[in-house]
């Protein structure tokens, strides 16, 4: 906000107070009944838009179900787990991933070249001996939060496609989150019996994406990704 | 009713109640005269309980006024410079002072506001200093108070309104006695009201009595400087003024025998009745004094 | 001649009627003072942003907190003003003492830090609504308040508004005890804040005394506490004003 804005703000509560105090402005300005007319209509205002405030569609508004303090530790934990996990291959076994899209595509031939123009999608490739003539492609992420609120959904998938044998990863769209939050005031939490006063955390934490491929067994792999049975 | 007993009120030095000593019997209306800064309306806030003595004891109703809610309850006190708030419409300080006072005659208040053209809508702060006036005095009479005090209550109101004033005020007092105190400047305009006089000078009691007493009081006797100074030796003197041509005149206590009387007819000096307003005036008079000054000056 | 006793509290309650219809310019200046907390608190009061490659967020926070703030320096200046002598002078154009005018203020201050906390209530909600109507975000967050939370957050801010009154009553007083203290109160008080800032000190005697109430998480002890401190402040500033003329 501008100075000038703040200065013109200020002066007007210094005209609000002085008109109060007495005596500086003519009492006929906002005195007698005028007043209390006016201060009326003005708890009347109030009081609609307090009551509407909690009436009006909320469209896309999340309410306030935070993740906690335990969930996102634990998310965290997870996170820092899930990379070992994926790379040993026991992908189906890791906690905290959940599948997006996934795509199957029919392939000849024993090459497949991998390109991936995506900067945070790790690329995974596991070779399946039962799979023949096709390569199956997942996207995995983890969780991803702002300010504790559970943003996983916001986060669209890479296009993927395959031209002869190269399978090319698109780098996925630009997520732009903006997040307005109408906050308690301070006396609101000051009794809160949790403590809400004090410890507060405000987590960020993008998650982590996975492409994992799975392969014919006798296929050669080539390019970005990491096999991770070999 | 009102009791003052060798009141004393000190400002910083100033001395502007010099033990005062008086009373006001119930049911009365009292004048109160006095030069500017002879401490009347030191008295009457006094009196009010607005301030307090700095010596001495007050009494109102029998109790000390200062900071007394029950003589606050009983008694009005109109002066002009009253406070009242700017925010409150007249109309809506009527109510407000209907609230307080449990005689309050708001029938009383709206015929007068009406007659005085007032306008209920109007603030306090809008109105000429005459028009503020004739609100506390409307104020000052529909409380009813059984301790009434006007200070100076007509000042700024054109002639006509004072008279109406007054006249409101003795109907009204006929009509519900109580004990009213009236300062002023002007005695002859309140003299018809009054009953008895109390006149101030120098924060002190100079008179107290009837007006009828008052009437009585003094004499001016005129006549040859020579055959007055002879004549004089004796009486007490209030004032003294000579004329350019050998003649001079005296105001002195109508105290006279029948042979006073006679040999001052004899040296040839005539007696002559004065006003009460211009006694007030010789008798308050600053620059001589008392009895002294007259005679160290001869 | 005896009087009939005048009883005080019906004097109170009486002067207490007036000072609704007399103090009024005092709910106007609540009124803009809210508009202005409303206004300025839609630049948002604070926030935050960052971002990878793929992501970027930006958030903004809102809440009342700027209304707060303006309520309580409302509360406190007008419980100066209510001490000034016009003020008082006011209370004696009709039936009063000092101690009745004293009870009928603060009778009048805890009236007005109701108006106070439940207006602020209400305009927090306007601005949650002029919040969710003027931003077009994707998302946007409110904090429901559950109804004990609302309950125990209005007495909260009435009792900081009354807290804030008896603040001001009290300086107020000492102001009209003796005018020294215009100069001697803000002196003491950036002269702790100086003192701290000069000694590196992280506590100055003000935060400490701040301590006390904002750190308490027990309603009930809060509740006694503000009520103890609003107590010894107003008694003091009623000890004080014995030493005021009632009125010239």
């Amino acid at each position: 906000m501008s100075l000038i804005i703040l200065l013109f703000i200020l002066l007007l509560a210094f005209i609000g107070l002085a008109n109060f105090s007495g005596r500086f402005t003519s009492p006929r300005f906002l005195s007698g009944s005028s007043t209390t007319k006016m201060f009326t209509v003005y708890i009347i205002v109030l009081l609609c838009t307090a009551s509407l405030s909690f009436v009006v569609p909320k469209g896309e508004s999340y309410q306030g179900d935070y993740l906690t303090e335990q969930e996102m530790l634990q998310n965290e934990r997870l996170n820092s787990d899930i990379y070992s996990i994926v790379e040993s291959g026991k992908i189906e076994e890791a906690n905290g991933l959940s599948k997006k899209k996934s795509w199957e595509f029919p392939i000849e031939g024993e090459e497949l070249n991998i390109e991936s123009k995506s900067s945070n999608a790790m690329v995974f490739i596991e070779k399946v001996k039962s799979i023949e003539d096709k390569i199956e492609v997942t996207h995995y992420s983890t969780f991803s939060y702002v300010d504790n609120i559970d943003i996983t959904d916001r986060f669209t998938s890479p296009e993927v496609e395959l031209i002869e044998t190269t399978l090319k990863i698109l780098p996925q769209d630009h997520v732009n989150i903006q997040l307005v939050k109408y906050t308690k005031a301070f006396p609101f939490t000051q009794f809160a019996e949790d403590g809400e006063q004090f410890n507060r955390r405000n987590g960020m934490m993008q998650g982590l994406d996975f492409i994992y491929i799975k392969v014919p067994g006798k296929m050669e792999v080539s390019g970005e990704g990491y096999v991770v049975n070999e | 009713m009102l009791k003052f007993n060798k009141v004393t009120k000190i400002y910083g030095k100033k001395k502007v109640l010099d033990e005062l000593t008086f009373s006001i019997g119930e049911n009365k209306i009292t004048g109160l005269i006095g030069r500017n800064g002879a401490g009347k309306t030191t008295m009457l806030q006094i009196a009010a309980g607005f301030i307090r003595e700095s010596s001495g004891e007050v009494r109102v109703f029998g109790e000390s006024p200062f900071n007394n809610l029950s003589v606050s309850a009983n008694m009005v006190m109109v002066d002009n410079d009253m406070n009242l708030p700017a925010s409150l419409s007249l109309d809506e300080l009527l109510d407000s002072a209907a609230s307080f006072y449990p005689n309050w005659d708001m029938k009383l208040a709206r015929n007068l506001m009406s007659y005085f053209r007032l306008d209920l809508k109007q603030h306090h702060t809008g109105l000429s200093k005459g028009m503020k006036n004739t609100f506390h005095a409307i104020l000052g009479l529909a409380s009813r108070c059984p301790l009434t005090i006007f200070d100076e209550p007509t000042n700024g109101m054109d002639a006509g309104v004072r008279k109406d004033f007054y006249r409101a005020l003795l109907k009204d007092y006929l009509a519900n006695p109580r004990t009213i105190i009236i300062s002023s400047h002007h005695l002859n305009e309140v003299e018809d009201l009054l009953e008895d006089i109390l006149v101030l000078k120098d924060g002190r009691q100079l008179l107290h009595m009837t007006v009828e007493d008052m009437r009585e009081y003094a004499v001016i006797v005129s006549g040859r400087d020579d055959m007055l100074n002879d004549w004089l030796s004796g009486h007490e003197l209030f004032h003294r003024n000579s004329t350019d041509f050998g003649k001079s005149y005296a105001l002195i206590r109508n105290n006279l025998s029948e042979g006073q009387i006679t040999s001052a007819m004899n040296k040839g000096l005539k007696f002559s009745t004065i006003s009460n307003e211009d006694l007030c005036l010789y008798l308050t008079s600053q620059e001589k004094g008392g009895i002294d000054d007259v005679f160290t000056k001869n | 001649m005896s009087l009939p006793k005048t009883s005080l509290w019906d004097i109170v309650k009486k002067q207490f009627r007036f000072k609704l219809k007399s103090y009024r310019g005092m709910f106007t200046s609540l009124m803009m003072l809210q508009i202005i907390g409303i206004l300025f608190s839609l630049g948002g009061e604070g926030g935050g942003g960052g971002g990878s490659d793929s992501f970027s967020y930006e958030m903004k926070y809102y809440s009342g907190s700027f209304i707060l703030a303006f309520l309580m320096i409302w509360a406190f200046l007008s419980a100066i003003i209510v001490t000034t002598q016009a003020y008082r002078f006011d209370d004696y154009a009709f039936v009063a003492n000092r101690m009745s005018s004293n009870l009928a203020n603060i009778l009048f201050l805890g009236w007005a830090s109701i108006i106070g906390g439940v207006t602020f209530l209400l305009a927090s909600q306007s601005l949650k609504l002029s919040v969710l109507i003027l931003q077009e975000q994707d998302y946007i967050v409110s904090q429901r308040l559950s109804m004990l939370q609302m309950a125990e957050g209005l007495v909260g801010i009435i009792l900081y508004l009354f807290l804030f009154t008896a603040l001001g009553y009290l300086v107020g007083m000492l102001v009209q005890r003796n005018k020294i203290f215009i100069i001697l109160l803000p002196a003491l008080l950036f002269g702790s804040l100086f003192i701290s800032v000069f000694f590196a000190n992280e506590s100055t005697l003000l935060i400490d005394v701040g301590r006390i109430f904002v750190k308490e998480t027990s309603f009930l002890l809060f509740l006694l506490k503000v009520l103890f401190a609003s107590t010894v402040a107003f008694g003091s500033a009623i000890f004080l004003s014995d030493n005021l003329e009632v009125r010239k």
